[in-house]
């Protein structure tokens, strides 16, 4: 079954007779859920989880750049066109030091993430994570010998990979769904979804019990245009013929979206109504206004109901084949002012310590340019921003940046040294989710990885259950 | 990915719908002495057209299916580039040209123009080849869009070789997917070609990323694994082959720098071009030395002639205009017509069409029962059947639709990236995906579209002409003044031309009673009441 919780609720009410087994079954679903909730913690605090997805593949090489004299030159001639000068990098100043000596520094347009990385130490870069079956070397690619994730170096399914954490399984729920199955019970019932996608359809939000609801940058909108003196006519038919059953699947589920939208749009709307933030937001950027509605949707989280939140924004564009240097420069620097702008919001609302962004990507680029980009790669690094993040550090292990180098397959195409699924798994773990058994049930691979838990979130401490 | 391209109990089903064929079908029609049914007809007409009008009704009527694709396969393209260019010569001092230029001579012609079946087999190249000016410098160049569309149109019901060279050389696709100006290996600046287009001319436009049995199933290995088509290796051969070409250029051509053309096939530079032995699909090896022209022939050939072309082909085509979920025997009667035409001619694209429209899992209306048979209609074509249908119509003769990508989640040639709005193996989470069923354009079927696209809708029927306001589209009701007295009469009047006479009772009932409660005098409100509950209706949106 398929089935959120909201419709789960609306399509018990609307049977109004005979729903007994509807009705357990509702009771018995949250009677689960509970009790996986009792192993993992109060449900009295609030927790949410940002995915911020870079669409296209970013370039991670030239985000994070060694900058010390001994590095930087093998960079700059392997980079060719695309090398960025060794003093516009912004450096960074790593709590602990890079054990082979390097020095890092920022992609120039980033001077809000350096900020947030030197001063506040509120950010943390993982290095050099993607898609993986299991752990895997540079020459076991090479000989064949390594087991892969299917269709390497392809938008759409390492889109979907990333999303899933399950690589060598069919794509039928996401990683941030299954972790949203297991936590929603901590949620009013009679509540909008806690997964809110604020860039459409994505694989990640996908649970077998909790779907997302896809809210715009303007919040949701209802139907309109029902004034007059025969617009209730009207209204009252479309209802009529939206609550019609329909024998076609793609003629109910059609159905049941626009009902879920409009019985959300009822909730959400209300709940939003004249909540403003006074932290400034960048003007005329589409992931400034999604990372805004989903700040705004966090600060009325006691009138929805919320103890946890998943949220998914998106921006594309990074698939630099050409003009990456320009490009990828206004992105980053469109980046940085967007994730500051958020964690400065949830600074507003008091509430940083329970919110973390990170971001993912389809996959890194090739090191080698083509001209005046970059191709599809593997590997690459993300940001996590949070209070509740180990900041200031970057953790995994950076790879050497050297073609036909320990890390490379081919025109610098990185194997990944941290798998999505460790990625993953530590932010799983600060949102939550405690026993081994929960943690293969988000993250079904983990256990081929020997470190789950990367280290970059501090626990958060919770406050003890009522009674105890 | 998933792979199942249709549950087996479905086909079972399905399999057992078409033994019924042929008893339904034709009945009225014979009764009414035409060829075909109003019915028949209005399906007909919406898997081949932008939507039915009245005229086109009686003429399918009359003629029956195959003159009517005779006669869209003899009508000449209908180009949008001459109402850019006219656009863009109008254009006061200082202002720009922009891409709402082509978009409004888009919806001009797919609502207007006579040769539909073409525009609509274009929308759907459109959507399999994809190019678009969403957040890149072809914004400002309503041309480029405008040259690309008409390629597709002109191309539609010719050989499918062509229009993949045709693509390939286009420089909307060339700086779409990074082809213009692609340069040969430079050891100096350390520098390898360009591999967008390479791997996206083979994932997205011809073979897939897996190998197909000719009915459009993918083959397994010995552990039951689909089998990849290339590797990493093949697309940097191809990447190689598409070395060399740039701008076309008058006077004596530049590699260093020109500015962009968008109006004439690239032009190719023999010393830019990679000139190294190349290894191509299959092993194929291109030998040291050729040219450009002959790389690239040979390049070509080999995807036309790849195995998975006509199935991959087919199975997208017949996901545009007919059903989400072809049966695997669908797709390979369609392919099979793609290797050759019967006259031993491979590629043929106006057989293909022909064939995938006049198959039986097209025509059968017996099918449209069937829990898994059709496909949303896509948003914009909704608009468009809307217009169509009542000759919607501005006061500038613009034909202008604002916001279209907030509003539907797609704007002709406007998708965020070469994979489409929508990918022909999305499967809906919950019944549909576990009916093992794909429903590609419920990947932009969201909360916030399903409203916006209602709200739409909804004001396009009321729009009245506004003196401030010439783009104000307006619908010509008149044709249903007479009926509104009658509601029951004008319900079955819409649906025959709306909803090829698929309407439910019950849905039929509650539209009734809705028009019946406006006052018999608001003769206009009536109508536009009828039409508003019928476009948005949830029975009107899935197209069967």
């Amino acid at each position: 079954m398929e089935i959120s919780r909201r419709r789960f609720l609306r399509q018990a009410a609307c049977a109004a007779v005979g729903t007994t087994s509807l009705a357990s079954t509702v009771w018995n679903l949250r009677a689960i859920n509970a009790a996986t909730a009792q192993a993992i913690g109060s449900s009295t605090e609030f927790r949410s989880l940002v995915c911020l997805f870079l669409y296209g593949g970013n370039d991670a090489n030239n985000m994070i750049v060694p900058n010390d004299n001994a590095t930087y030159p093998a960079y700059a001639s392997a980079r060719g066109p695309l090398a960025l000068l060794q003093n516009s990098l912004l450096p960074l100043n790593l709590i602990t030091p890079d054990s082979q000596g390097r020095t890092f520094g920022l992609h120039p347009s980033m001077p809000e993430l350096q900020a947030l990385f030197n001063t506040d130490q509120k950010l943390a870069i993982m290095a050099n994570v993607g898609t993986l079956i299991e752990p895997t070397s540079a020459g076991q690619y090479l000989n064949g010998t390594a087991k892969l994730p299917p269709q390497l170096f392809s938008h759409n399914d390492q889109q979907v990979e990333w999303q899933t954490g399950w690589p060598d399984a069919p794509p039928v729920t996401g990683w941030g769904g299954r972790l949203a199955d297991l936590l929603t019970s901590f949620n009013n019932l009679d509540t909008i979804s806690m997964s809110i996608s604020l860039a459409g359809t994505n694989t990640f939000q996908v649970g077998r019990n909790v779907t997302e609801y896809q809210v715009s940058t303007n919040g949701s909108i209802g139907l309109n245009g029902f004034g007059g003196n025969n617009g209730q006519i009207r209204y009252q038919a479309v209802q009529d013929l939206l609550n019609l059953p329909h024998q076609n699947l793609f003629e109910a589920e059609f159905a049941k979206i626009t009902n879920r939208s409009i019985t959300n749009n009822a909730l959400l709307s209300s709940a939003l109504n004249g909540v403003t933030l006074n932290t400034p937001f960048p003007a005329n950027s589409d992931l400034s206004d999604q990372l805004q509605m989903i700040a705004k949707i966090i600060a009325v989280r006691q009138a929805l109901g919320m103890r946890r939140q998943i949220f998914f924004c998106s921006v594309g564009g990074f698939d630099t084949h050409s003009n990456e240097l320009s490009t990828q420069s206004d992105l980053l620097a469109e980046l940085s002012q967007c994730m500051n702008a958020f964690y400065q919001a949830t600074k507003e609302l008091s509430i940083s310590d329970r919110v973390t962004l990170f971001t993912a990507s389809d996959f890194g680029r090739t090191f080698q340019s083509n001209g005046s980009g970059a191709d599809h790669a593997w590997g690459s690094h993300a940001f996590v921003l949070g209070d509740s993040v180990k900041g200031g550090d970057i953790y995994g292990a950076y790879p050497t940046l050297a073609l036909n180098g320990p890390d490379d397959i081919g025109e610098g195409r990185w194997v990944p040294t941290t798998a999505v699924d460790q990625y993953s798994a530590t932010l799983a773990k600060w949102y939550g989710i405690s026993s081994p058994t929960d943690l293969a049930t988000v993250l079904p691979n983990i256990g081929r990885f020997a470190t789950p838990d990367v280290g970059f979130m501090n626990a958060l401490s919770t406050p003890p259950p009522p009674g105890s | 990915m998933k792979t199942a391209p249709f549950s087996n109990k479905f086909i079972v089903v399905a399999s057992a719908i078409l033994l019924f064929l042929g008893l339904a079908t034709g009945a009225e029609a014979k009764r009414n002495k035409t060829k075909v049914s109003g019915p028949e007809a209005a399906r007909f007409l919406n898997q081949t057209t932008f939507g039915p009008t009245n005229a086109l009704l009686s003429q399918v009527q009359k003629s029956g299916f195959s003159s009517f694709l005779t006669q869209q396969f003899s009508t000449p393209p209908t180009a949008t580039l001459p109402r850019v260019e006219q656009a863009i010569a109008l254009l006061p001092m200082g202002e720009d040209p922009n891409n709402p230029m082509f978009q409004e001579a888009w919806w001009h012609t797919v609502v207007t123009a006579p040769d539909q079946l073409r525009q609509r087999v274009a929308f759907a190249l459109s959507e399999i080849m994809v190019v678009s000016a969403n957040g890149n410098g072809m914004y400002g160049h309503p041309e480029a869009m405008a040259t690309y569309w008409d390629m597709l149109a002109s191309n539609a019901f010719g050989n499918f070789r062509q229009l993949i060279e045709n693509v390939t050389l286009n420089p909307a696709m060339g700086d779409f997917l990074d082809m213009v100006h692609n340069d040969k290996p430079n050891p100096r600046r350390n520098t390898e070609p360009n591999e967008n287009y390479a791997r996206e001319v083979m994932q997205l436009f011809t073979i897939g990323l897996f190998k197909l049995n000719p009915d459009g199933t993918e083959q397994l290995d010995s552990n039951n694994q689909p089998i990849p088509s290339y590797d990493q290796d093949v697309v940097e051969g191809y990447a190689h082959v598409f070395t060399g070409w740039y701008w076309a250029q008058t006077g004596t051509p530049t590699w260093n720098y020109a500015p962009s053309n968008y109006r004439q096939p690239m032009l190719a530079f023999q010393d830019h071009h990679d000139t190294a032995q190349k290894t191509l699909l299959n092993g194929t090896i291109l030998p040291a030395g050729q040219t450009q022209a002959q790389d690239l022939q040979a390049a070509l050939d080999l995807l036309f002639n790849h195995q998975n072309t006509g199935p991959f082909i087919a199975r997208r085509l017949i996901q545009r205009l007919v059903t989400s979920n072809p049966t695997s025997g669908y797709v390979a009667r369609i392919a099979k017509v793609f290797a050759n035409n019967g006259r031993g001619v491979r590629g043929d694209l106006k057989a293909v069409v022909q064939a995938i429209l006049l198959d039986s899992e097209a025509r059968t209306s017996s099918l449209t029962t069937s829990p898994g048979y059709g496909h949303e209609r896509e948003p914009i074509i909704r608009l468009a059947n809307l217009y169509r249908a009542f000759d919607g119509t501005a006061g500038s003769n613009q034909t202008v639709v604002h916001n279209q990508s907030f509003t539907f989640g797609q704007s002709p040639l406007y998708s965020q990236t070469v994979f489409n709005f929508f990918r022909p193996d999305y499967a809906q989470p919950g019944t549909i995906e576990q009916a093992g069923l794909f429903a590609p354009e419920f990947q932009i079927t969201t909360d916030t579209t399903v409203i916006t696209s209602a709200n739409k809708m909804r004001s396009a029927v009321y729009q009245q002409p506004s003196s401030t306001n010439p783009d104000a589209l307006v619908l010509d009701l008149s044709s249903l003044i007479p009926l509104v007295s009658d509601p029951a009469g004008l319900v079955d009047s819409l649906n025959n031309l709306l909803m090829a006479g698929e309407m439910s009772a019950e849905m039929r009932n509650i539209v009734i009673n809705a028009v019946t409660r406006i006052p018999a005098a608001n003769t206009l409100e009536r109508a536009q009441t009828a039409v508003h509950l019928l476009v948005t209706s949830t029975e009107f949106v899935v197209q069967k």
